[in-house]
């Protein structure tokens, strides 16, 4: 493919990416099937999905803090689940003054969460060295080529 | 989602299997096809803006559509010779990171399989998102393949 063929595919894939994108930002709130921690944060009560770490725990209930750019809340989940402090919970319920009444939850216990991130480590680290023991790429056409052609 | 581990050695997997009756899975091809089983989740990108106190979900959760990879796909395939192969094996690796995504148990957020045609969401709801045990099937499957196609490559 020409370079200037190449150079207006490329534009006009990213025209139709941000479309997309946009078209998303604008509508995803009305099709949401439950409002998340965004309308929470500016003070939303009823019917939710949160997910947070636990931040404290008590006999009957845990507190969770969820977060949204750079604004936080402590939501008290009544609940008597077996969770410690790091853990991280996703709860369905009814939210009332910050006290939210779980109808289901999931629990990710921390070193659980935390070994999803290595795991994931490992796997760029494989990803990147198979990629480029594979490929090379030529800097001044901008692509990349296989080595054994290379 | 599961973790990257399982979505690359499932990708591996794969091709290694496909790679026995279909020409074209060399470890060239298997390595686009592990980068495209990572593309749907250049949305977490997000978690890295997420965590200086900034939310990008809200516009770049397409990026973990289908509608939204063949688009990137078709972009990345453009930095290769043969761009319309490596779309190709980069939109298989990308079903293959559907196809684990579905497996999914969430409260809510199951896949937009057709976004922007429909918000419908999807999921199967078997097994969580920290579950490890994907990947340690899968690692233990493509250690057994490599050995028994018994070849010197990747």
């Amino acid at each position: 493919m020409v370079k200037s063929n190449r150079i207006v595919l490329a534009f006009l894939i990213i025209f139709f990416i941000l479309m997309l994108n946009a078209y998303y930002y604008r509508n995803h709130d009305q099709y949401k099937e439950y409002p998340g921690v965004a309308v929470v944060i500016n003070g939303y009560q009823r019917r939710v999905v949160l997910f947070g770490p636990v931040i404290n725990t008590e006999f009957d209930a845990f507190y969770i803090r969820i977060k949204h750019n750079s604004k936080n809340r402590i939501i008290k989940v009544l609940s008597a689940l077996d969770v410690e402090k790091g853990d991280r919970v996703e709860v369905l319920g009814l939210l009332s003054q910050d006290v939210i009444l779980p109808e289901e939850i999931l629990i990710k216990k921390k070193w659980s969460y935390h070994f999803v991130f290595v795991r994931s480590v490992i796997a760029i680290l494989l990803v990147v060295y198979v990629f480029f023991s594979s490929w090379t790429f030529n800097l001044n056409d901008l692509r990349f080529r296989r080595r054994e052609d290379a | 989602m599961p973790d990257w581990l399982a979505h690359v050695l499932f990708a591996y997997v794969l091709c290694r299997v496909l790679g026995l009756k279909f020409k074209g899975f060399d470890k060239e091809n298997r390595a686009v096809v592990m980068i495209g089983s990572l593309m749907p989740d250049l949305v977490k990108f997000g978690t890295i803006f997420y965590w200086i106190g900034f939310n990008v979900y809200d516009y770049i959760s397409p990026f973990h559509t289908p509608v939204g990879v063949l688009l990137s796909a078709a972009l990345v395939s453009l930095f290769f010779y043969d761009a319309f192969s490596t779309f190709l094996f980069l939109t298989l690796g990308s079903a293959t990171h559907f196809l684990l995504d579905l497996l999914l148990r969430k409260l809510s957020n199951g896949l937009l399989l057709f976004f922007p045609f429909s918000w419908n969401r999807y999921q199967l709801g078997l097994i969580g998102t920290d579950n490890y045990s994907l990947a340690l099937i899968f690692l233990i499957l493509a250690v057994l393949i490599s050995k028994m196609t018994d070849r010197e490559d990747i």
